[in-house]
Protein backbone atom coordinates (compact mmCIF):
# COMPACT_ATOMS: atom_id res chain seq x y z
CA UNK A 1 0.00 0.00 0.00
CA UNK A 2 1.31 3.43 -0.90
CA UNK A 3 1.83 5.77 2.00
CA UNK A 4 -0.34 8.44 0.42
CA UNK A 5 -3.40 6.17 0.47
CA UNK A 6 -2.94 5.36 4.13
CA UNK A 7 -2.59 9.02 5.04
CA UNK A 8 -5.74 10.29 3.36
CA UNK A 9 -8.33 7.75 4.47
CA UNK A 10 -8.18 8.39 8.23
CA UNK A 11 -8.42 12.12 7.64
CA UNK A 12 -11.54 11.74 5.52
CA UNK A 13 -12.99 9.41 8.10
CA UNK A 14 -12.23 11.82 10.96
CA UNK A 15 -13.76 14.73 9.10
CA UNK A 16 -16.83 12.72 8.19
CA UNK A 17 -17.27 11.57 11.78
CA UNK A 18 -16.90 15.09 13.14
CA UNK A 19 -19.37 16.41 10.61
CA UNK A 20 -21.88 13.70 11.46
CA UNK A 21 -21.46 14.41 15.17
CA UNK A 22 -22.05 18.10 14.57
CA UNK A 23 -25.23 17.27 12.70
CA UNK A 24 -26.43 15.16 15.61
CA UNK A 25 -25.63 17.90 18.09
CA UNK A 26 -27.32 20.50 15.91
CA UNK A 27 -30.41 18.32 15.70
CA UNK A 28 -30.40 17.88 19.48
CA UNK A 29 -29.87 21.54 20.34
CA UNK A 30 -31.70 23.50 17.68
CA UNK A 31 -35.26 23.15 19.01
CA UNK A 32 -34.12 24.35 22.44
CA UNK A 33 -32.21 27.22 20.87
CA UNK A 34 -35.27 28.02 18.77
CA UNK A 35 -37.42 28.07 21.86
CA UNK A 36 -35.09 30.54 23.49
CA UNK A 37 -34.82 32.92 20.55
CA UNK A 38 -38.59 32.90 20.11
CA UNK A 39 -39.02 33.75 23.76
CA UNK A 40 -37.19 37.04 23.34
CA UNK A 41 -39.17 38.30 20.36
CA UNK A 42 -41.94 40.80 20.01
CA UNK A 43 -44.94 39.55 18.08
CA UNK A 44 -43.91 41.01 14.77
CA UNK A 45 -40.63 39.11 14.96
CA UNK A 46 -42.42 35.92 15.91
CA UNK A 47 -44.64 35.95 12.87
CA UNK A 48 -42.18 37.43 10.42
CA UNK A 49 -41.76 35.76 7.06
CA UNK A 50 -39.08 34.70 6.44
CA UNK A 51 -38.45 33.71 10.06
CA UNK A 52 -35.39 35.37 11.57
CA UNK A 53 -32.78 33.27 13.26
CA UNK A 54 -32.31 35.96 15.85
CA UNK A 55 -34.87 38.71 16.58
CA UNK A 56 -34.21 42.19 15.27
CA UNK A 57 -35.16 43.66 18.64
CA UNK A 58 -34.52 41.13 21.39
CA UNK A 59 -36.58 41.84 24.47
CA UNK A 60 -37.51 40.27 27.77
CA UNK A 61 -41.05 41.60 27.43
CA UNK A 62 -42.60 38.17 26.78
CA UNK A 63 -41.27 36.97 30.13
CA UNK A 64 -42.94 39.80 31.99
CA UNK A 65 -46.12 39.39 30.02
CA UNK A 66 -46.46 35.68 30.56
CA UNK A 67 -46.05 36.12 34.28
CA UNK A 68 -49.01 38.49 34.16
CA UNK A 69 -50.94 36.09 31.97
CA UNK A 70 -50.55 33.01 34.17
CA UNK A 71 -49.48 32.42 37.76
CA UNK A 72 -46.13 31.05 36.64
CA UNK A 73 -44.63 31.88 40.01
CA UNK A 74 -47.29 29.76 41.71
CA UNK A 75 -46.71 26.85 39.34
CA UNK A 76 -42.99 27.16 39.98
CA UNK A 77 -43.41 27.21 43.73
CA UNK A 78 -45.83 24.30 43.72
CA UNK A 79 -43.52 22.17 41.61
CA UNK A 80 -40.58 23.05 43.85
CA UNK A 81 -42.49 22.21 47.02
CA UNK A 82 -43.74 18.88 45.74
CA UNK A 83 -40.42 17.81 44.24
CA UNK A 84 -38.30 18.80 47.22
CA UNK A 85 -40.63 17.38 49.84
CA UNK A 86 -41.00 14.10 47.99
CA UNK A 87 -37.24 13.72 47.61
CA UNK A 88 -36.60 14.80 51.20
CA UNK A 89 -38.71 11.91 52.33
CA UNK A 90 -37.75 9.37 49.69
CA UNK A 91 -34.00 9.86 49.86
CA UNK A 92 -33.41 8.91 53.52
CA UNK A 93 -36.00 6.13 53.46
CA UNK A 94 -34.64 4.87 50.17
CA UNK A 95 -31.06 5.03 51.38
CA UNK A 96 -31.92 2.99 54.48
CA UNK A 97 -33.79 0.48 52.39
CA UNK A 98 -31.04 0.27 49.79
CA UNK A 99 -28.48 -0.36 52.49
CA UNK A 100 -30.68 -3.03 54.03
CA UNK A 101 -31.11 -4.81 50.72
CA UNK A 102 -27.46 -4.48 49.93
CA UNK A 103 -26.04 -5.80 53.19
CA UNK A 104 -28.67 -8.16 54.56
CA UNK A 105 -30.15 -11.34 53.19
CA UNK A 106 -33.89 -11.77 53.48
CA UNK A 107 -36.23 -14.51 52.48
CA UNK A 108 -37.69 -13.49 49.15
CA UNK A 109 -35.49 -10.44 48.77
CA UNK A 110 -35.01 -11.36 45.15
CA UNK A 111 -38.73 -11.18 44.66
CA UNK A 112 -39.05 -7.89 46.49
CA UNK A 113 -36.20 -6.36 44.55
CA UNK A 114 -37.66 -7.62 41.31
CA UNK A 115 -40.91 -5.99 42.26
CA UNK A 116 -39.20 -2.71 43.05
CA UNK A 117 -37.52 -2.83 39.67
CA UNK A 118 -40.86 -3.60 38.07
CA UNK A 119 -42.40 -0.51 39.66
CA UNK A 120 -39.99 1.57 37.61
CA UNK A 121 -41.80 0.31 34.59
CA UNK A 122 -45.43 0.90 35.45
CA UNK A 123 -47.22 3.33 33.23
CA UNK A 124 -48.32 6.24 35.36
CA UNK A 125 -51.69 6.15 33.63
CA UNK A 126 -52.22 2.70 35.08
CA UNK A 127 -51.88 3.90 38.63
CA UNK A 128 -53.39 7.36 38.24
CA UNK A 129 -56.94 6.06 37.90
CA UNK A 130 -57.06 4.41 41.34
CA UNK A 131 -55.04 7.29 42.76
CA UNK A 132 -57.68 9.74 41.62
CA UNK A 133 -60.40 7.67 43.24
CA UNK A 134 -58.56 7.15 46.52
CA UNK A 135 -57.35 10.72 46.89
CA UNK A 136 -60.79 12.04 45.98
CA UNK A 137 -62.41 10.05 48.74
CA UNK A 138 -59.72 11.18 51.20
CA UNK A 139 -60.29 14.78 50.11
CA UNK A 140 -56.63 14.97 49.09
CA UNK A 141 -57.10 16.17 45.54
CA UNK A 142 -55.54 19.54 44.78
CA UNK A 143 -53.37 19.33 47.87
CA UNK A 144 -49.64 19.19 48.34
CA UNK A 145 -50.02 16.08 50.50
CA UNK A 146 -51.90 14.20 47.79
CA UNK A 147 -49.31 15.09 45.19
CA UNK A 148 -46.42 14.18 47.45
CA UNK A 149 -47.92 10.79 48.22
CA UNK A 150 -48.38 10.15 44.52
CA UNK A 151 -44.90 11.34 43.62
CA UNK A 152 -43.40 9.13 46.31
CA UNK A 153 -44.80 6.13 44.49
CA UNK A 154 -42.24 6.55 41.74
CA UNK A 155 -39.46 8.41 43.54
CA UNK A 156 -38.95 5.99 46.40
CA UNK A 157 -38.55 2.76 44.38
CA UNK A 158 -36.29 4.57 41.94
CA UNK A 159 -34.01 5.95 44.65
CA UNK A 160 -33.94 2.62 46.50
CA UNK A 161 -33.01 0.72 43.36
CA UNK A 162 -30.29 3.12 42.24
CA UNK A 163 -28.72 3.44 45.67
CA UNK A 164 -28.67 -0.31 46.17
CA UNK A 165 -26.56 -0.51 43.04
CA UNK A 166 -24.13 2.05 44.40
CA UNK A 167 -23.95 0.42 47.84
CA UNK A 168 -23.37 -2.97 46.27
CA UNK A 169 -20.25 -1.55 44.67
CA UNK A 170 -18.78 -0.66 48.06
CA UNK A 171 -16.99 -3.66 49.60
CA UNK A 172 -18.51 -5.04 52.77
CA UNK A 173 -15.08 -5.14 54.36
CA UNK A 174 -15.44 -1.41 54.93
CA UNK A 175 -18.59 -1.83 56.98
CA UNK A 176 -17.05 -4.68 58.90
CA UNK A 177 -13.85 -2.78 59.56
CA UNK A 178 -15.87 0.10 60.98
CA UNK A 179 -17.89 -2.23 63.18
CA UNK A 180 -14.79 -3.96 64.44
CA UNK A 181 -13.56 -0.53 65.39
CA UNK A 182 -16.60 -0.20 67.63
CA UNK A 183 -19.27 1.33 65.41
CA UNK A 184 -22.76 -0.04 65.44
CA UNK A 185 -24.18 -1.07 62.09
CA UNK A 186 -26.11 2.17 61.86
CA UNK A 187 -23.05 4.22 62.65
CA UNK A 188 -21.08 2.31 60.04
CA UNK A 189 -23.77 3.18 57.56
CA UNK A 190 -23.84 6.88 58.39
CA UNK A 191 -20.21 7.52 59.02
CA UNK A 192 -18.55 5.26 56.48
CA UNK A 193 -20.80 4.12 53.68
CA UNK A 194 -22.77 7.30 53.07
CA UNK A 195 -19.73 9.57 52.66
CA UNK A 196 -18.11 7.13 50.25
CA UNK A 197 -21.20 6.84 48.15
CA UNK A 198 -21.74 10.60 48.01
CA UNK A 199 -21.23 10.97 44.22
CA UNK A 200 -23.70 8.20 43.51
CA UNK A 201 -26.05 9.61 46.12
CA UNK A 202 -25.86 13.06 44.58
CA UNK A 203 -26.38 11.77 41.05
CA UNK A 204 -29.39 9.74 42.14
CA UNK A 205 -31.01 12.61 44.00
CA UNK A 206 -30.48 14.97 41.08
CA UNK A 207 -31.87 12.43 38.65
CA UNK A 208 -34.88 11.87 40.91
CA UNK A 209 -35.43 15.61 41.30
CA UNK A 210 -35.42 16.03 37.52
CA UNK A 211 -37.92 13.23 37.06
CA UNK A 212 -40.18 14.76 39.69
CA UNK A 213 -39.77 18.28 38.29
CA UNK A 214 -40.78 17.17 34.80
CA UNK A 215 -43.52 14.79 35.80
CA UNK A 216 -46.85 15.26 34.07
CA UNK A 217 -49.47 12.54 34.54
CA UNK A 218 -50.08 12.78 38.28
CA UNK A 219 -49.88 16.55 38.09
CA UNK A 220 -52.48 16.60 35.33
CA UNK A 221 -55.03 14.46 37.13
CA UNK A 222 -54.44 15.19 40.79
CA UNK A 223 -53.90 18.97 40.80
CA UNK A 224 -56.35 20.72 38.54
CA UNK A 225 -57.09 23.85 40.51
CA UNK A 226 -55.00 26.83 39.41
CA UNK A 227 -53.51 27.50 42.81
CA UNK A 228 -52.05 24.02 43.13
CA UNK A 229 -51.23 23.43 39.49
CA UNK A 230 -47.69 22.42 38.58
CA UNK A 231 -45.44 23.82 35.84
CA UNK A 232 -45.63 20.85 33.52
CA UNK A 233 -49.40 21.14 33.41
CA UNK A 234 -49.86 24.88 33.82
CA UNK A 235 -47.75 26.00 30.89
CA UNK A 236 -49.65 24.08 28.21
CA UNK A 237 -52.80 25.83 29.39
CA UNK A 238 -51.47 28.92 27.62
CA UNK A 239 -52.38 27.22 24.39
CA UNK A 240 -55.76 28.70 23.69
CA UNK A 241 -58.36 27.79 21.14
CA UNK A 242 -56.93 29.64 18.18
CA UNK A 243 -53.68 31.47 17.71
CA UNK A 244 -51.12 30.75 20.39
CA UNK A 245 -48.95 33.51 21.86
CA UNK A 246 -45.80 31.71 20.82
CA UNK A 247 -43.33 34.10 22.38
CA UNK A 248 -45.14 33.92 25.71
CA UNK A 249 -45.37 30.14 25.49
CA UNK A 250 -41.69 29.82 24.73
CA UNK A 251 -40.81 32.22 27.54
CA UNK A 252 -42.87 30.16 29.97
CA UNK A 253 -41.34 26.95 28.67
CA UNK A 254 -37.85 28.33 29.00
CA UNK A 255 -38.48 29.37 32.58
CA UNK A 256 -39.74 25.88 33.31
CA UNK A 257 -36.61 24.23 32.00
CA UNK A 258 -34.27 26.67 33.66
CA UNK A 259 -33.81 24.70 36.92
CA UNK A 260 -33.08 21.43 35.11
CA UNK A 261 -30.74 23.17 32.66
CA UNK A 262 -28.89 24.98 35.44
CA UNK A 263 -28.57 21.79 37.46
CA UNK A 264 -27.46 20.01 34.36
CA UNK A 265 -24.82 22.57 33.46
CA UNK A 266 -23.14 22.07 36.81
CA UNK A 267 -23.69 18.39 37.34
CA UNK A 268 -24.30 17.07 33.86
CA UNK A 269 -20.84 15.67 33.42
CA UNK A 270 -21.26 13.51 36.54
CA UNK A 271 -24.58 12.24 35.30
CA UNK A 272 -23.09 11.40 31.92
CA UNK A 273 -20.09 9.77 33.54
CA UNK A 274 -22.41 7.69 35.69
CA UNK A 275 -24.45 6.65 32.67
CA UNK A 276 -21.52 5.82 30.46
CA UNK A 277 -19.74 3.77 33.07
CA UNK A 278 -22.72 1.52 33.30
CA UNK A 279 -24.48 2.74 36.42
CA UNK A 280 -27.64 1.48 34.81
CA UNK A 281 -26.47 -2.06 34.32
CA UNK A 282 -29.75 -3.23 35.81
CA UNK B 1 -24.04 -10.17 58.32
CA UNK B 2 -23.49 -10.57 62.01
CA UNK B 3 -25.58 -12.92 64.12
CA UNK B 4 -27.00 -10.36 66.51
CA UNK B 5 -28.21 -8.35 63.56
CA UNK B 6 -31.08 -10.52 62.60
CA UNK B 7 -33.74 -7.96 63.21
CA UNK B 8 -31.65 -4.96 62.31
CA UNK B 9 -32.10 -5.73 58.66
CA UNK B 10 -35.83 -5.29 59.01
CA UNK B 11 -35.25 -1.90 60.54
CA UNK B 12 -33.45 -0.82 57.40
CA UNK B 13 -35.88 -2.07 54.82
CA UNK B 14 -39.00 -1.62 56.93
CA UNK B 15 -39.83 2.01 56.14
CA UNK B 16 -39.17 1.46 52.43
CA UNK B 17 -41.36 -1.61 52.21
CA UNK B 18 -44.18 -0.11 54.22
CA UNK B 19 -44.18 3.08 52.20
CA UNK B 20 -44.07 1.26 48.87
CA UNK B 21 -46.90 -0.99 49.96
CA UNK B 22 -49.02 2.01 50.88
CA UNK B 23 -48.28 4.28 47.91
CA UNK B 24 -47.79 1.73 45.18
CA UNK B 25 -49.08 -1.75 45.92
CA UNK B 26 -52.33 -0.64 47.47
CA UNK B 27 -53.35 1.68 44.60
CA UNK B 28 -52.43 -1.00 42.07
CA UNK B 29 -54.64 -3.58 43.71
CA UNK B 30 -57.35 -1.00 44.13
CA UNK B 31 -57.12 -0.21 40.43
CA UNK B 32 -57.39 -3.86 39.57
CA UNK B 33 -60.51 -4.17 41.70
CA UNK B 34 -61.95 -0.99 40.18
CA UNK B 35 -61.80 -2.53 36.74
CA UNK B 36 -64.58 -4.91 37.67
CA UNK B 37 -67.05 -2.18 38.49
CA UNK B 38 -69.09 0.14 36.41
CA UNK B 39 -69.79 3.60 37.52
CA UNK B 40 -70.97 7.06 37.04
CA UNK B 41 -68.20 8.75 39.05
CA UNK B 42 -68.84 6.54 42.07
CA UNK B 43 -68.21 2.87 41.46
CA UNK B 44 -71.36 1.11 42.41
CA UNK B 45 -72.15 -1.73 40.12
CA UNK B 46 -70.17 -4.92 39.95
CA UNK B 47 -69.96 -6.04 36.34
CA UNK B 48 -67.34 -8.72 36.49
CA UNK B 49 -65.50 -8.78 33.22
CA UNK B 50 -68.09 -6.50 31.63
CA UNK B 51 -65.68 -3.61 31.18
CA UNK B 52 -63.13 -5.87 29.55
CA UNK B 53 -65.66 -7.30 27.09
CA UNK B 54 -66.83 -3.83 26.19
CA UNK B 55 -63.30 -2.71 25.50
CA UNK B 56 -62.32 -5.71 23.42
CA UNK B 57 -65.47 -5.36 21.34
CA UNK B 58 -64.80 -1.69 20.75
CA UNK B 59 -62.81 -0.94 17.59
CA UNK B 60 -61.44 2.12 19.37
CA UNK B 61 -59.34 -0.18 21.52
CA UNK B 62 -57.84 -2.04 18.59
CA UNK B 63 -57.17 1.23 16.80
CA UNK B 64 -55.39 2.58 19.86
CA UNK B 65 -53.46 -0.66 20.20
CA UNK B 66 -52.24 -0.41 16.64
CA UNK B 67 -51.28 3.24 17.04
CA UNK B 68 -49.49 2.40 20.27
CA UNK B 69 -47.54 -0.39 18.57
CA UNK B 70 -46.59 1.76 15.59
CA UNK B 71 -45.58 4.63 17.83
CA UNK B 72 -43.58 2.44 20.20
CA UNK B 73 -41.81 0.21 17.72
CA UNK B 74 -40.90 3.06 15.35
CA UNK B 75 -39.64 5.30 18.11
CA UNK B 76 -37.65 2.60 19.85
CA UNK B 77 -36.24 1.36 16.56
CA UNK B 78 -35.08 4.83 15.59
CA UNK B 79 -33.74 5.42 19.09
CA UNK B 80 -31.47 2.46 18.64
CA UNK B 81 -30.36 3.24 15.12
CA UNK B 82 -29.56 6.87 15.90
CA UNK B 83 -28.31 5.99 19.36
CA UNK B 84 -25.93 3.39 17.99
CA UNK B 85 -24.50 5.81 15.46
CA UNK B 86 -24.17 8.46 18.15
CA UNK B 87 -22.47 6.00 20.50
CA UNK B 88 -19.98 4.99 17.82
CA UNK B 89 -19.24 8.65 17.10
CA UNK B 90 -18.70 9.44 20.78
CA UNK B 91 -16.65 6.37 21.54
CA UNK B 92 -13.17 7.74 21.74
CA UNK B 93 -12.52 9.65 24.93
CA UNK B 94 -11.38 12.94 23.53
CA UNK B 95 -12.11 16.22 25.27
CA UNK B 96 -14.39 17.24 22.42
CA UNK B 97 -16.36 14.08 22.94
CA UNK B 98 -16.73 14.52 26.67
CA UNK B 99 -18.23 17.95 26.04
CA UNK B 100 -20.35 16.60 23.20
CA UNK B 101 -21.72 13.87 25.41
CA UNK B 102 -23.03 16.37 27.91
CA UNK B 103 -24.47 18.71 25.28
CA UNK B 104 -26.21 16.01 23.32
CA UNK B 105 -28.20 14.82 26.33
CA UNK B 106 -29.99 18.15 26.67
CA UNK B 107 -33.23 16.98 24.98
CA UNK B 108 -33.63 14.46 27.73
CA UNK B 109 -33.41 17.16 30.41
CA UNK B 110 -36.47 18.95 29.13
CA UNK B 111 -39.81 17.74 30.47
CA UNK B 112 -42.10 16.02 27.98
CA UNK B 113 -44.80 18.65 28.08
CA UNK B 114 -42.28 21.43 27.39
CA UNK B 115 -40.74 19.36 24.58
CA UNK B 116 -44.22 19.14 23.11
CA UNK B 117 -44.69 22.91 23.28
CA UNK B 118 -41.27 23.45 21.72
CA UNK B 119 -42.01 21.19 18.80
CA UNK B 120 -45.56 22.44 18.34
CA UNK B 121 -43.95 25.74 17.41
CA UNK B 122 -41.45 24.08 15.10
CA UNK B 123 -44.31 22.21 13.44
CA UNK B 124 -46.58 25.23 13.09
CA UNK B 125 -48.03 25.08 9.56
CA UNK B 126 -47.90 28.79 8.78
CA UNK B 127 -45.02 30.23 10.78
CA UNK B 128 -43.05 27.24 11.95
CA UNK B 129 -39.43 26.88 11.02
CA UNK B 130 -39.75 23.36 9.63
CA UNK B 131 -42.18 24.24 6.86
CA UNK B 132 -40.14 27.30 6.00
CA UNK B 133 -36.91 25.35 5.63
CA UNK B 134 -38.50 22.45 3.77
CA UNK B 135 -40.29 24.65 1.25
CA UNK B 136 -37.17 26.77 0.84
CA UNK B 137 -35.02 23.78 -0.04
CA UNK B 138 -37.75 22.38 -2.23
CA UNK B 139 -38.49 19.26 -0.19
CA UNK B 140 -42.18 20.10 -0.10
CA UNK B 141 -44.26 22.33 -2.35
CA UNK B 142 -46.67 23.69 0.23
CA UNK B 143 -46.96 23.91 3.97
CA UNK B 144 -47.75 20.68 5.76
CA UNK B 145 -49.95 20.60 8.83
CA UNK B 146 -47.60 18.28 10.69
CA UNK B 147 -49.85 17.84 13.66
CA UNK B 148 -53.18 18.71 12.11
CA UNK B 149 -53.08 16.40 9.11
CA UNK B 150 -54.03 12.81 9.97
CA UNK B 151 -51.51 11.55 7.42
CA UNK B 152 -48.60 13.21 9.18
CA UNK B 153 -49.62 13.44 12.83
CA UNK B 154 -48.33 10.06 13.94
CA UNK B 155 -45.08 10.57 12.06
CA UNK B 156 -44.59 13.96 13.67
CA UNK B 157 -45.24 12.60 17.12
CA UNK B 158 -42.72 9.84 16.49
CA UNK B 159 -40.14 12.41 15.38
CA UNK B 160 -40.53 14.31 18.63
CA UNK B 161 -40.30 11.16 20.70
CA UNK B 162 -37.17 10.08 18.84
CA UNK B 163 -35.62 13.53 19.29
CA UNK B 164 -36.11 13.36 23.02
CA UNK B 165 -34.97 9.81 23.55
CA UNK B 166 -32.10 8.98 21.22
CA UNK B 167 -29.34 10.75 23.20
CA UNK B 168 -30.13 8.77 26.34
CA UNK B 169 -30.13 5.46 24.47
CA UNK B 170 -26.97 6.59 22.72
CA UNK B 171 -25.21 7.12 26.03
CA UNK B 172 -26.38 3.77 27.38
CA UNK B 173 -25.00 2.10 24.27
CA UNK B 174 -21.83 4.14 24.69
CA UNK B 175 -21.42 2.65 28.15
CA UNK B 176 -21.57 -0.78 26.57
CA UNK B 177 -19.09 0.18 23.87
CA UNK B 178 -16.60 1.49 26.37
CA UNK B 179 -16.63 -1.84 28.15
CA UNK B 180 -15.51 -3.81 25.12
CA UNK B 181 -11.89 -4.85 25.53
CA UNK B 182 -9.50 -3.34 23.03
CA UNK B 183 -7.89 -6.74 22.59
CA UNK B 184 -10.93 -8.08 20.76
CA UNK B 185 -10.73 -5.30 18.20
CA UNK B 186 -7.02 -5.89 17.77
CA UNK B 187 -7.47 -9.58 17.25
CA UNK B 188 -10.14 -8.96 14.66
CA UNK B 189 -8.02 -6.44 12.77
CA UNK B 190 -5.12 -8.87 12.74
CA UNK B 191 -7.47 -11.45 11.27
CA UNK B 192 -8.27 -9.02 8.48
CA UNK B 193 -11.85 -8.10 9.39
CA UNK B 194 -13.33 -4.96 7.83
CA UNK B 195 -15.36 -2.37 9.76
CA UNK B 196 -18.72 -3.95 9.07
CA UNK B 197 -17.49 -7.39 10.16
CA UNK B 198 -15.99 -5.94 13.30
CA UNK B 199 -19.32 -4.30 14.07
CA UNK B 200 -21.31 -7.45 13.47
CA UNK B 201 -19.09 -9.99 15.17
CA UNK B 202 -17.33 -8.03 17.91
CA UNK B 203 -19.32 -4.93 18.79
CA UNK B 204 -22.89 -6.21 18.65
CA UNK B 205 -22.42 -9.46 20.57
CA UNK B 206 -20.60 -7.58 23.32
CA UNK B 207 -23.47 -5.14 23.55
CA UNK B 208 -26.13 -7.78 24.00
CA UNK B 209 -26.67 -7.18 27.70
CA UNK B 210 -26.76 -3.41 27.42
CA UNK B 211 -29.10 -3.63 24.45
CA UNK B 212 -31.48 -5.88 26.34
CA UNK B 213 -31.62 -3.56 29.33
CA UNK B 214 -31.93 -0.43 27.18
CA UNK B 215 -34.53 -2.03 24.93
CA UNK B 216 -36.67 -3.08 27.89
CA UNK B 217 -36.50 0.35 29.47
CA UNK B 218 -37.18 2.16 26.22
CA UNK B 219 -40.12 -0.02 25.23
CA UNK B 220 -41.75 0.62 28.56
CA UNK B 221 -40.99 4.31 28.72
CA UNK B 222 -42.25 4.84 25.20
CA UNK B 223 -45.34 2.71 25.53
CA UNK B 224 -46.43 4.46 28.69
CA UNK B 225 -45.62 7.94 27.41
CA UNK B 226 -48.62 10.20 27.62
CA UNK B 227 -47.46 13.77 28.24
CA UNK B 228 -45.86 14.22 24.85
CA UNK B 229 -48.83 13.19 22.76
CA UNK B 230 -51.37 14.79 25.05
CA UNK B 231 -49.82 18.22 24.69
CA UNK B 232 -48.90 17.82 21.01
CA UNK B 233 -52.18 16.54 19.65
CA UNK B 234 -54.40 15.27 22.50
CA UNK B 235 -54.64 12.08 20.49
CA UNK B 236 -55.91 13.82 17.38
CA UNK B 237 -56.60 14.70 14.74
CA UNK B 238 -59.52 12.36 15.19
CA UNK B 239 -57.91 9.24 16.56
CA UNK B 240 -54.69 9.45 14.57
CA UNK B 241 -52.37 9.61 17.57
CA UNK B 242 -54.60 8.13 20.24
CA UNK B 243 -52.34 5.68 21.98
CA UNK B 244 -53.68 3.53 24.79
CA UNK B 245 -52.43 5.83 27.57
CA UNK B 246 -54.31 8.69 25.91
CA UNK B 247 -57.40 6.48 25.69
CA UNK B 248 -57.11 5.74 29.39
CA UNK B 249 -56.99 9.43 30.21
CA UNK B 250 -59.91 10.11 27.90
CA UNK B 251 -61.98 7.24 29.24
CA UNK B 252 -61.32 8.03 32.87
CA UNK B 253 -61.34 11.79 32.95
CA UNK B 254 -63.26 13.04 29.96
CA UNK B 255 -65.90 10.37 29.73
CA UNK B 256 -65.59 9.86 33.50
CA UNK B 257 -65.82 6.09 33.26
CA UNK B 258 -63.27 5.18 35.87
CA UNK B 259 -64.04 1.48 35.92
CA UNK B 260 -63.54 1.26 32.18
CA UNK B 261 -60.34 3.28 32.42
CA UNK B 262 -59.10 0.92 35.11
CA UNK B 263 -59.80 -2.04 32.84
CA UNK B 264 -57.90 -0.34 30.02
CA UNK B 265 -55.01 0.18 32.41
CA UNK B 266 -54.90 -3.48 33.31
CA UNK B 267 -54.86 -4.37 29.62
CA UNK B 268 -52.03 -1.91 28.96
CA UNK B 269 -50.13 -3.45 31.81
CA UNK B 270 -50.61 -6.92 30.36
CA UNK B 271 -49.44 -5.75 26.93
CA UNK B 272 -46.34 -4.24 28.50
CA UNK B 273 -45.53 -7.44 30.34
CA UNK B 274 -45.89 -9.39 27.10
CA UNK B 275 -43.42 -7.11 25.34
CA UNK B 276 -40.92 -7.14 28.17
CA UNK B 277 -41.15 -10.91 28.41
CA UNK B 278 -40.47 -11.25 24.71
CA UNK B 279 -37.37 -9.13 25.01
CA UNK B 280 -36.06 -10.86 28.11
CA UNK B 281 -36.82 -14.39 26.95
CA UNK B 282 -35.19 -13.60 23.63
CA UNK B 283 -32.01 -12.50 25.32
CA UNK B 284 -31.93 -15.55 27.57
CA UNK B 285 -32.37 -18.00 24.74
CA UNK B 286 -29.54 -16.37 22.85
CA UNK B 287 -27.30 -16.73 25.87
CA UNK B 288 -27.65 -20.48 25.68
CA UNK B 289 -25.93 -20.64 22.30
Amino acid sequence: MEKSKLNLKPIFLRTFKTLLLLIFIFFAIFPVFWMFTTSIRLNRDVFSIPPLLWPSHPTLEPYFEVIKERPIGTYFLNTLIVAITTISFSAPVGALGAYGFSRFKFKGSGLILGFILATQMFPYVVIVVPYFQVLASLKLLDTYQGLIIAYTSFCLPFITWMLKGFFDAIPRELDEAAMIDGCSRIQAFIRVILPISLPGLAATIIFAFLVAWNHYVFALVLAQSPDKMLLSVGIPTLMGQFAFPWNLLMAAGFMAILPPIIMYSFLGKYLVKGLTTGAMKG
Amino acid sequence: MFHNERYLGYFFIGPTLITITLVMVFPLIYGFVMSFFEDEVILTQFVGFGNYFEIINNPKFWNSLMITLIFTLSSVGLHFVLGMILALLLNDNSIVNSVARVIVLIPWMVGESIVAIMWKWVFDPSFGILNYVFTKIGLISQNIAWLGDPRFALLSVIIVRVWRGFPFIGLLLLAGLQAIPESQYEAATVDGANSWQIFRFITLPNLKHVITVALTLDLIWTMRSMALINVLTEGGPGNATKTIPIRIYEEGFQFVKLGSAAAYSVLLFVILIVFVSIVILNSFSKKQD
